[in-house]
């Protein structure tokens, strides 16, 4: 390949290059953010996880997709069918490491998505509640990810589902409260 | 000076010019391999000027530059001068080589024996060629401007070699560099890396190793690390004004 013309590229951009100690700016654009959510779910859950569970291998084995292969991938665990809490509950954290402060592995909105997708899939899978926020968060965050442009379909499906899940039980609080007969669930 | 880590045989030097006029003094006769890499980086922004802007022909500024070298840089004649000069280095390179070409003419014209006509045409000529010379030449700038990125590219792409680590210079040149820079899904598919972590890693990896090449090439022509900010602040305004176009046609 040609060498690149450092002439031709933007001066805001070799500004940035000259600068080691700019932050991550322009690291990661918009537009990517459905390439790196795909490419994440692709990630070998050993390579990932492992630094918050020494335990990881014996949390895997013997864990398999439905097609009989070896669980490996955060894809593999998120479709899963039954997804060991303990394991969804590793993603929500590595998720929520993504989005703090330092150098993110990820681009906080996408490390996002993963925390509230494992967040959504506890619940509906599994019936455990994997966080300690408000209800009213939560379904904020789940309206929130089911609303990005660059979410697959299978995920927004899923976030609107956990985002149902807690509309329902609102609306069964609240007629509650008024004293009305019990809400049926669909 | 010393050898950088990871650089194998490649001699880059480490140092401030200052202390390269010391060591030009000290250099037995034949051993000018410290001052190698900035005539190298002179050469072609001193030979776009005397053609693009002097009108020179490609033999004449050849052998005007080759003598100017030799007789001002390997015997750290040139540096030695440069410690009492407060402006650019390069200033005083493109001054150097422009009251060198008039002291050439000038032992030229005392040899010579032809007739006074010829001489005098001959004289004109090149005086024509090279008055002016403390007007700043925005060719010489923006060819040293674009030799420094390209040194700076070559030292990245041979330290990365050495390394191990071609992907590294695979990234600055394909992502950092390149216009349009290549997407997040083509540095997954030709580098291979197995999580978003490793794509944000190498780029982090790749931006800091530019910076620090950059202002290791730099402080080549540093007097201080002071310097060595203003002179990336150069850069920039010389880019700025490369893209803008000539500059009869920006006063339009």
């Amino acid at each position: 390949m040609a060498a690149a013309d450092s002439f031709r590229i933007g001066l805001a951009r070799l500004s940035l290059l000259m600068d080691s100690t700019t932050d991550d700016h322009d690291l990661w654009l918009p537009e990517e953010f459905g390439s790196i959510f795909r490419h994440q779910l692709t990630a070998p859950l050993c390579t990932e996880l492992a630094g918050l569970a020494p335990q990881l291998g014996e949390m895997l084995a013997g864990l398999r997709t439905p097609d009989g292969r070896p669980v490996a991938t955060f894809g593999d665990l998120l479709r899963h069918p039954e997804p060991p809490v303990a394991l969804l509950e590793l993603v929500k954290e590595f998720a929520k490491a993504s989005r703090g402060p330092g150098r993110r592995q990820l681009p906080p909105e996408v490390a996002s998505m993963l925390y509230y997708l494992s967040i959504g899939i506890a619940l509906l899978r599994c019936d455990h509640r994997l966080s300690s926020l408000s209800d009213a968060a939560l379904q904020e965050g789940f309206h929130w990810a089911s609303a990005q442009p660059w979410a697959d379909e299978e995920t927004r499906n899923l976030l609107c589902r956990a985002e149902t899940c807690f509309l329902i039980t609102a609306v069964k609080l609240r007629h509650s409260e008024q004293g009305g007969t019990p809400v049926q669930d669909p | 000076m010393t050898r950088q880590r990871g650089e194998g045989n490649v001699h880059f030097p480490s140092t401030h010019w200052t202390e390269l006029a010391a060591l030009a003094r000290a250099l037995a006769a034949g051993d000018r391999q410290a001052l190698g890499p900035l005539i190298q980086r002179y050469e072609g922004p001193l030979r776009a000027y005397l053609l693009r802007e002097r009108g020179f022909d490609a033999d004449r500024a050849d052998d005007l530059l080759q003598d100017f070298f030799v007789a001002r840089f390997l015997t750290g004649d040139l540096l030695a001068r440069a410690d009492q000069h407060r402006g650019r280095f390069r200033t005083l390179v493109l001054a150097a080589l422009n009251n060198f070409a008039a002291s050439e003419r000038r032992a030229q014209a005392a040899v010579k024996r032809s007739p006074e006509r010829w001489v005098s045409a001959d004289v004109e000529d090149l005086e024509g060629k090279l008055s002016d010379a403390d007007s700043p030449s925005e060719v010489f700038e923006a060819a040293w401007a674009r030799q420094v990125l390209q040194e700076v590219l070559a030292r990245v792409q041979e330290r990365c070699r050495l390394d191990g680590r071609a992907d590294l210079s695979g990234v600055l040149e394909c992502r950092l560099l390149a216009e349009p820079r290549a997407s997040y899904d083509e540095l997954v598919q030709r580098f291979g890396y197995q999580t978003p972590g490793q794509v944000a890693n190498a780029v982090r990896t790749a931006t800091a190793l530019y910076a620090r090449t950059l202002h290791e090439v730099l402080r080549l022509e540093a007097r201080d690390e002071d310097d060595i900010e203003e002179l990336k602040a150069d850069l920039l305004t010389i880019l700025g004004k490369a893209r803008a176009g000539p500059a009869d046609a920006r006063r339009r």
